[in-house]
């Protein structure tokens, strides 16, 4: 199994609409945020009024990759904002039938972050982090749908969304992320992996080391130490699918988890229960 | 009553009046019997306890002349943005002189604000953002919620509400009564009929 990425255009309830004609395994709206003041800079991510549990894990663990990653922190209800801000951006993600996101994980006017999202590095660590939401939420693979936010609308054919500080605008810089994500997403077949731990240094992977799903990693300052508690579940065969961090059925008649995501989590707890049956 | 309040609402009252009375004193001398003073609301993160919340807003007082319709009146000054002296004090907000002519106008029918802008698209190109569409949404509706008329707040462009919604991202519902233009479109022609200026219904 693989990704597929198609990008679609024009207005956004025809893209979602196109999305679900589809059969898309999920849908991804790339913004940037903005500000009156230049100092806001959080990562958030906005979901629909109807989102399933899918959407709200896949989006707060993205919103938590990007503030780890650029040192910043989270926005909205743990890295969420469900429906927008009153229902603005609501109806860019809530008209599809599959988990969608917007996501919106720097600020176009903060001047420091306005030059990572210009650079190559940081349309780089955008892209790598969305790419592994995107296998961590949706293990089976399938057609991922991108949509690059203000740009290619029918509507409104010239908006380009938030001037990034510095130069450049958010919609063509999102549209750059979206295209490296899509290329890493093709590179690399969906075969579900374990969940593992790196030490990068920058873009440089040091360390590499597979855990358990379910594993506490707890950091020491004083020592200087990363402490995996040993759980001593048996170690997660490398070809077993991955789990999905709490996936559970919305209370709204959208979409729910997909079901890779239920296979995923079930394949986890007989690894527990299996486990819990060795230790007994 | 203003003896009833709590000891922080009656220094809040008086700060305010103070604020006033020196809007009103740096007013021109023939301008003073004449002046009523407004607030607006403008973001400020040095004050905001929540930082990372663009929905927290504080007031600005304003003078205007007396004989001006207050929505408006209050619109127009908000849409005009910080002074100098409230920026380098903080204040933000996505409106600036460059801003200034955006509102077309305004009026109140039951409870309603209409407000009717010049295509902001181009000029406001971040205000569709979450943080962006907070700070623009909650700017405009505190300024006019300090009206006790005003109980929501409609946004059209060019008169077309879908135009605004839709450029925000947003679905039309309930919220915005399904962002029907007859209401602009009503009052335009009510304003045609009567050659009265549909934007000198105060608040």
């Amino acid at each position: 199994m693989a990704y597929t990425v198609k990008f679609y255009k024009g207005d956004y309830l025809q893209r979602q609409q196109a999305a679900n004609a589809d059969r898309a395994v999920a849908y991804v709206e790339h913004h940037f945020n903005s500000s009156a003041s230049p100092s806001a800079g959080y990562a958030v991510v906005v979901v629909g009024s109807n989102a399933s549990s899918t959407s709200r894990n896949w989006g707060r663990w993205y919103a938590r990759a990007v503030a780890d990653q650029f040192g910043t922190q989270v926005g909205g209800d743990g890295g969420i904002l469900v429906g927008g801000w009153a229902g603005r951006g609501d109806g860019n993600v809530k008209h599809t039938r599959m988990p969608a996101v917007l996501l919106e994980p720097l600020f176009a006017s903060n001047p420091q972050q306005a030059d990572a999202i210009r650079s190559e590095a940081g349309q780089a660590a955008l892209a790598r982090i969305l790419a592994e939401s995107i296998r961590r939420f949706f293990p089976d693979g399938g057609l991922v749908a991108f949509s690059v936010g203000h740009k290619y609308k029918t509507s409104s054919p010239n908006d380009r969304g938030a001037a990034l500080a510095g130069g450049g605008t958010e919609a063509d810089h999102a549209e750059l992320v979206l295209q490296k994500a899509a290329q890493l997403l093709a590179a690399e077949p969906a075969v579900p992996t374990q969940r593992m731990l790196r030490v990068m240094r920058g873009d440089t992977l040091l360390f590499e080391t597979p855990v358990d799903e379910d594993a506490t990693l707890s950091w020491s300052s004083e020592r200087n130490l990363l402490y995996i508690a040993d759980s001593g579940d048996a170690p997660v065969p490398r070809a077993a699918p991955r789990a999905v961090p709490a996936a559970g059925k919305a209370a709204a008649p959208k979409a729910t988890a997909h079901p890779a995501a239920a296979a995923g989590k079930a394949a986890a707890a007989a690894r527990k229960t299996a486990a819990r049956g060795r230790r007994r | 009553m203003a003896g009833t309040r709590p000891p922080a609402q009656r220094l809040r009252g008086s700060a305010i009046a103070a604020a006033a009375a020196a809007l009103i004193a740096a007013a021109p001398a023939e301008a003073q019997p004449q002046a009523t003073v407004l607030r607006v609301y403008f973001n400020n993160e040095r004050l905001a306890a929540a930082p990372d919340d663009c929905a927290i807003v504080f007031e600005r007082m304003r003078a205007v002349p007396k004989s001006e319709a207050v929505a408006a009146a209050a619109l127009r000054q908000l849409f005009a943005g910080p002074t100098e002296a409230e920026r380098a004090a903080g204040y933000r907000s996505p409106f600036s002189t460059a801003s200034a002519g955006l509102l077309k106008r305004v009026f109140i029918e039951h409870g309603t604000a209409y407000v009717d802008l010049h295509d902001p698209r181009a000029l406001l190109p971040g205000a569709t953002s979450s943080c962006g569409a907070a700070e623009f949404g909650t700017q405009v509706e505190r300024t006019l919620r300090q009206f006790p008329t005003v109980r929501r707040v409609i946004l059209a462009i060019d008169g077309d509400p879908r135009a605004f919604y839709g450029w925000m991202g947003q679905d039309c519902d309930l919220t915005n009564d399904g962002c029907k233009p007859a209401p602009f479109g009503r009052r335009r022609a009510r304003a045609r009929g009567s050659g009265r200026r549909a934007h000198r219904v105060t608040a």
